[in-house]
């Protein structure tokens, strides 16, 4: 369905994009990196909004810059939230399917906004929206032309975990119905949850690609260190050293650092182990799960 | 169509939504005042002297600050903002060509400026003057100025991110300081092709001694202003179709 061949893309001497290869097919594929890395300038130009400086890129086979015919095929999400504020979320999806010149303006428009559950706020302005319910309204009118591929640049970013929750649902069933699903998101969690397939970008090129399972085993398999204050560090240390999720415990200035051999074992654990020791935790922080150091510990392989 | 009705009902609700409307209107409500100052105050003028005022009025506050000032906001506005608060993605990633979203934005763009410019122009010049004639010929002059400058000024918006200064720049240096000395700028300057116009229409001119800018034939002018909309419009068209828009975070 989108189709990018040795694309490249630079901004004077920046180079955003390098060399990428890569197809998305019918299911949900999420483009995950850190900021900065190029997920919105790839995403960007599936959507025909830039041009590759070399390379091609195409949705159903046909080259996405410079031809907005491409948009019965695809619908863009994009990041940024502004609406036009003036407009009542109902107005803005109905702009949206005369612009696509469709039969059943009406219908079209409450099938969208119904989908995105926004049928009691779709009369209200958007300026008063809050930013999951500008999310929604967005998505609505990039799914109202009923596109065989839609483009998401972070669409989780500002929704609560009741809107994402319903978000995801949203994307698995028109996925489940035959769509082409593209998100961008930062987070590994979000990527997680809902993609089957998952491409990593960093630094502009892709990293890895695959089965979620197969990229999570490259993620995760490698040792986290979490320190952990609560309110009697030695006795925890002493319970978890007997986990075998736990590969080390050191403790420093009454700091209690753990070393865990398996990352979702020792979440799973560390709780249970607390309150069976008697010890109330105040913070379990790993410090070192920032996702760029994730990235580059799969980048340095 | 439908696409073009339906981009130009946006932005016809952007543009008159916004509070700088009403700073608009006041612009002009600042000339009919002035006008009907004019008019109540000075009782003893023949009619010749008041023509005369009133051309010195709509002239150098209608036509020379009225007209250009509102095309800059309408013009460097329509799809300048769009651009930089993001929301012209959303007309962007249509199936719809890109000069129609130039055109829309055009067809609304033109018309406000024209009436908040025309409008006012042409009350104080029938306020002020007894001859109608001077009211009808400048608010004439003052339609086709905002076309021509709101064409232009949307072309720029296009090319530069400073589009509003630079406007600026022309409206105040060029046609305000430059071509009052230089006379081959007189032919490059839409105030001038304005005036031509208003001056063509406007009755009994013939008898007065206009300003010293008064040298812009109306063929010329005609020309020129031809020449130029098509050129904006060009550069306007060609700047849209080939737009990008970056990703946010790059």
């Amino acid at each position: 369905m989108i189709e990018l061949t040795a694309v490249s893309r630079w901004y004077g001497n920046v180079v955003a994009v390098n060399d990428i290869t890569l197809r998305v097919d019918p299911g949900i594929t999420g483009l995950l990196g850190p900021n900065g890395a190029g997920k919105s300038t790839i995403l960007h130009m599936v959507a025909g909004l830039l041009a590759p400086s070399t390379g091609t890129v195409t949705v159903a086979g046909e080259a996405t810059f410079g031809h907005p015919s491409i948009y019965r095929n695809i619908g863009l999400v994009p990041e940024r939230e502004a609406v036009y504020p003036f407009l009542s979320g109902r107005e803005f999806v109905r702009a949206a399917a005369r612009l696509h010149g469709l039969a059943d303006v009406d219908a079209a428009t409450s099938r969208a906004v119904e989908a995105v559950d926004m049928t009691d706020a779709a009369g209200r302005a958007i300026g008063g929206y809050s930013k999951g319910m500008r999310q929604r309204i967005k998505v609505a009118a990039a799914l109202v032309h009923d596109p065989p591929a839609l483009v998401l640049d972070e669409p989780f970013n500002g929704m609560d975990p009741r809107q994402r929750l319903h978000m995801m649902t949203l994307l698995r069933r028109m996925a489940a119905e035959g769509a082409t699903i593209l998100f961008s998101s930062h987070i590994l969690e979000e990527v997680e949850r809902l993609a089957e397939r998952v491409l990593v970008i960093v630094a502009g090129r892709l990293a890895a690609s695959g089965d979620f399972r197969q990229i999570r085993r490259l993620m995760t398999d490698r040792p986290h260190t979490f320190t952990v204050r609560s309110s009697d560090n030695r006795a925890l240390g002493a319970a978890l050293m007997t986990a075998p999720a736990v590969g080390g415990v050191s403790l420093d200035d009454g700091l209690l650092s753990v070393r865990a051999a398996d990352f979702g074992a020792f979440s799973r654990h560390v709780a249970v182990a607390a309150r069976d020791a008697g010890v109330r935790l105040y913070e379990v922080l790993p410090t070192d799960d920032s996702l760029e150091s994730v990235f580059s510990y799969l980048v340095g392989r | 169509m439908t696409a073009i009705a339906t981009i130009a009902g946006i932005t016809f609700r952007q543009l008159v939504s916004r509070r700088r409307t009403i700073l608009m209107l006041l612009l002009g409500a600042v000339l009919v005042v002035v006008a009907l100052a004019f008019r109540l105050g000075s009782d003893a003028s023949s009619p010749s002297d008041a023509l005369s005022w009133t051309v010195g009025l709509l002239e150098y506050l209608g036509i020379a600050a009225l007209v250009p000032l509102i095309a800059l906001i309408m013009g460097t506005s329509a799809i300048g903002n769009e651009l930089e608060d993001g929301t012209a993605v959303h007309l962007l990633t249509k199936p719809v060509a890109r000069w129609q979203v130039g055109v829309a934005k055009l067809l609304v763009a033109i018309p406000i400026a024209a009436v908040l410019s025309g409008v006012p122009i042409l009350l104080a010049g029938l306020i002020a003057a007894e001859a109608p004639s001077a009211g009808f010929g400048y608010a004439i002059g003052a339609v086709i100025g905002s076309a021509i400058y709101v064409t232009m000024f949307m072309a720029l918006s296009l090319v530069t991110s400073r589009a509003f200064v630079i406007g600026l720049g022309y409206v105040l240096i060029w046609e305000g300081l430059l071509s009052g000395l230089f006379k081959g700028i007189a032919t490059l300057s839409v105030r001038q092709y304005a005036i031509s116009v208003a001056r063509s229409i406007t009755d009994g001119l013939g008898n007065l001694t206009l300003g010293a800018d008064a040298r812009l034939a109306l063929g010329t002018a005609v020309v020129a202003a031809i020449v130029v909309s098509v050129v904006a419009l060009a550069v306007l068209l060609r700047r849209l179709s080939r737009l990008e828009i970056a990703g946010e975070t790059g």
